[in-house]
């Protein structure tokens, strides 16, 4: 038979509209912290995965260079499958990704001729690897070789996820301070 | 006033008070209202179909895919060769336009060559109204498997129409499905495929259910899972029927197409699947952040955090294996063996998690867990058990595309917690069925 503890002395099951009503307010202010917090951690998230994705994307470029002694063919925008460039760097990768992690497809220029941010492609390994960050959206940032640090920026409001990070021939020159 | 507030703010809402207010709702005179139901139904589809009519004219991925594939059939092209196929989907579509190669059986790209006779615009169109004819197909199946209507050991009951309109909701709300429309995906067909098998195997018509299941699997590969409760239960006539229907489909498909077409789809699966190294499509496809499958969460992980390869096959297997057992030790307590729709919710879930590559278009799949846990819990009058899922559902199907690791996957994560937590629902069910 099953053991039915009786209850304490004063103590009524249920609850109260009032009890209702605070639980409703209590987990209305919980949801209110949390759907922002939720928003700033994946995009933390995102970014720091995109990074690691444009890591090895370098590192094959860095790779192939080294092998071949020129850049990849000559894909103008984005990494797609089709492309040659996914075939050409494939053997110097184990996984890769031509999205990043808020769904965009990377975007690479490779070789002379091709002018973007600024920057002048103009021996055939030079190259260009960018994500176009949260919103997907190109900036219209441009590159100041008087000032070549001067892309870099800290990571303080939601609108910086929406910047662009930028790699020209291995190096970051448009993203989140430190982060190559 | 401020008296009444008082007495109000005092009034205590405990189990038996919202229980009748569920009930005045799931059993009451409302819920019998055939002309609300039949407004509530008018209006989920009106706005299902202002939600996908433009996807006639933007059209997506897949089905120029299938398009390239059916049409390289008529013109005698070997579709499972890349080039070939790719240079096919060239002169067809243009240059700009990604063509994905076809890694699909045979049989689909069969089934499609009357609709490749078509201008591309129009098979688009054509296949965009097939899709609505398929998604109300599945939606009268779901109606009729899960005895939404009629009652019975596994219906509603009397719980008037309340679980036929959840359906329809769902039809609304779920984002997977109308990517599955976008995109021009053969889903719809797969999963009335599987629906006419649980519903025949559930009527005991083994000749039936193992035709309409070795359809599914002749479509996509995934729905094979769902003949495992036959050979664990040692229903040989079931897994004869299976047998027999998919020899006889593939000789058929082999007479029509020649030896040739199915040596090419054998050699790309083994390519695609076991080859060393898998083929760039797949090796990318399979740690993209939109897959979400088991397999994708691992690849992910491992190339994340530079992870041995090694790790990942070992963890898939032991997930799947774990799974299964999960499976088998319920077996008994959850009337498993007995109840088909439980069978198909579980696996049509299990298909999400161990496929290789699982978009988000394939958790369009996911309205029949739910709907099979609505049911049951209006049925039984145990609401509140279905809050969890009425959470983990709301997460597959409206969760936000992207999102860095593992955030990206909540989907599958969501798609496990309802696996797992699927059997103990229905073993609440038997334990408060045996008192």
């Amino acid at each position: 038979m099953r053991y039915i503890r009786a209850p304490r002395s004063g103590f009524r099951a249920g609850m109260t509209v009032a009890g209702l009503v605070v639980c409703v307010a209590v987990a209305a202010v919980l949801v209110a912290l949390a759907v922002p917090l939720h928003e700033s951690v994946r995009n933390t998230a995102a970014l720091k995965s995109t990074l690691s994705d444009i890591g090895d994307w370098n590192r094959a470029f860095g790779a192939y260079l080294a092998a071949r002694g020129a850049a990849p063919s000559n894909p103008k925008g984005p990494i797609l499958f089709k492309k040659p460039i996914v075939d050409e760097l494939a053997p110097f990768m184990r996984q890769f990704r031509t999205l990043d992690w808020w769904g965009f497809n990377y975007l690479v220029w490779t070789g002379p001729g091709n002018v973007e941010y600024g920057i002048s492609l103009e021996g055939p390994a030079d190259y260009l690897l960018v994500s176009t960050g949260k919103g997907g959206i190109r900036e219209t940032w441009r590159y100041d070789p008087a000032r070549p640090g001067a892309g870099l920026y800290d990571l303080t409001s939601p609108d910086d996820y929406e910047k662009d990070i930028v790699i020209w021939n291995g190096r970051l020159v448009r993203g989140p301070k430190g982060a190559l | 006033m401020s008296g009444r507030l008082a007495a109000l703010a005092r009034r205590r809402i405990d189990g038996p008070a919202v229980r009748a207010v569920l009930d005045r709702i799931a059993f009451g005179p409302l819920s019998r209202n055939k002309i609300l139901a039949g407004t509530v139904i008018a209006v989920c589809l009106v706005v299902f179909i202002l939600q996908t009519i433009s996807f006639v004219f933007l059209w997506d991925t897949d089905s120029p895919s299938y398009y390239v594939a059916a049409q390289g059939l008529r013109r005698h092209v070997a579709i499972y060769d890349d080039r070939a196929f790719q240079d096919l989907g060239a002169e067809l579509f243009g240059k700009s336009v990604i063509v994905y190669p076809y890694i699909y059986p045979p049989p689909l790209a069969q089934i499609l060559i009357p609709l490749a006779a078509l201008p591309e615009e129009a098979y688009f169109q054509v296949l965009y109204g097939i899709n609505l004819l398929l998604t109300l197909l599945c939606l009268y199946l779901m109606v009729d498997v899960l005895e939404l209507k009629t009652g019975g050991p596994g219906g509603a009951g009397r719980a008037g129409t309340l679980p036929v309109l959840f359906l329809f909701v769902l039809l609304v709300a779920n984002h997977p499905l109308e990517i599955t429309i976008h995109h021009g995906q053969i889903n719809l067909l797969v999963l009335a495929f599987v629906l006419l098998f649980l519903k025949f195997e559930k009527s005991g018509k083994s000749p039936a259910a193992g035709l309409f299941l070795a359809l599914a699997v002749l479509i996509k590969i995934y729905p094979v899972l769902l003949i495992l409760p036959a050979l664990f239960a040692r229903k040989w006539r079931s897994v004869a029927a299976f047998a027999g229907a998919t020899i006889a489909l593939a000789l058929a498909s082999l007479a029509a197409s020649g030896p040739a077409l199915w040596a090419g789809f054998l050699r790309s699966t083994v390519e695609v699947f076991l080859g060393k190294p898998a083929s760039v499509f797949i090796r990318g496809f399979q740690s993209s952040p939109n897959n979400l499958s088991l397999k994708g969460l691992l690849a992910q992980a491992v190339s994340l955090f530079r992870l041995p390869t090694a790790t990942a096959p070992a963890v898939y297997v032991l997930a799947a294996a774990g799974m299964f057992v999960l499976l088998l030790a319920t077996a008994r307590r959850t009337g498993l063996a007995s109840d088909i729709p439980l069978q198909g919710a579980l696996l049509l879930i299990a298909t999400l998690i161990l496929a290789p590559l699982t978009w988000s278009h394939h958790y369009t799949v996911v309205m029949f867990p739910l709907a099979y846990v609505f049911a049951r819990a209006v049925r039984e009058r145990r609401y509140a058990a279905f809050l969890p899922f009425a959470v983990l559902g709301a997460i597959i199907l409206y969760y936000p595309v992207g999102g860095g690791f593992p955030f990206n996957q909540a989907r599958l994560l969501a798609a496990l917690a309802f696996f797992a937590a699927l059997p103990a629902f229905a073993r609440l069910r038997s334990e408060a069925a045996r008192a």
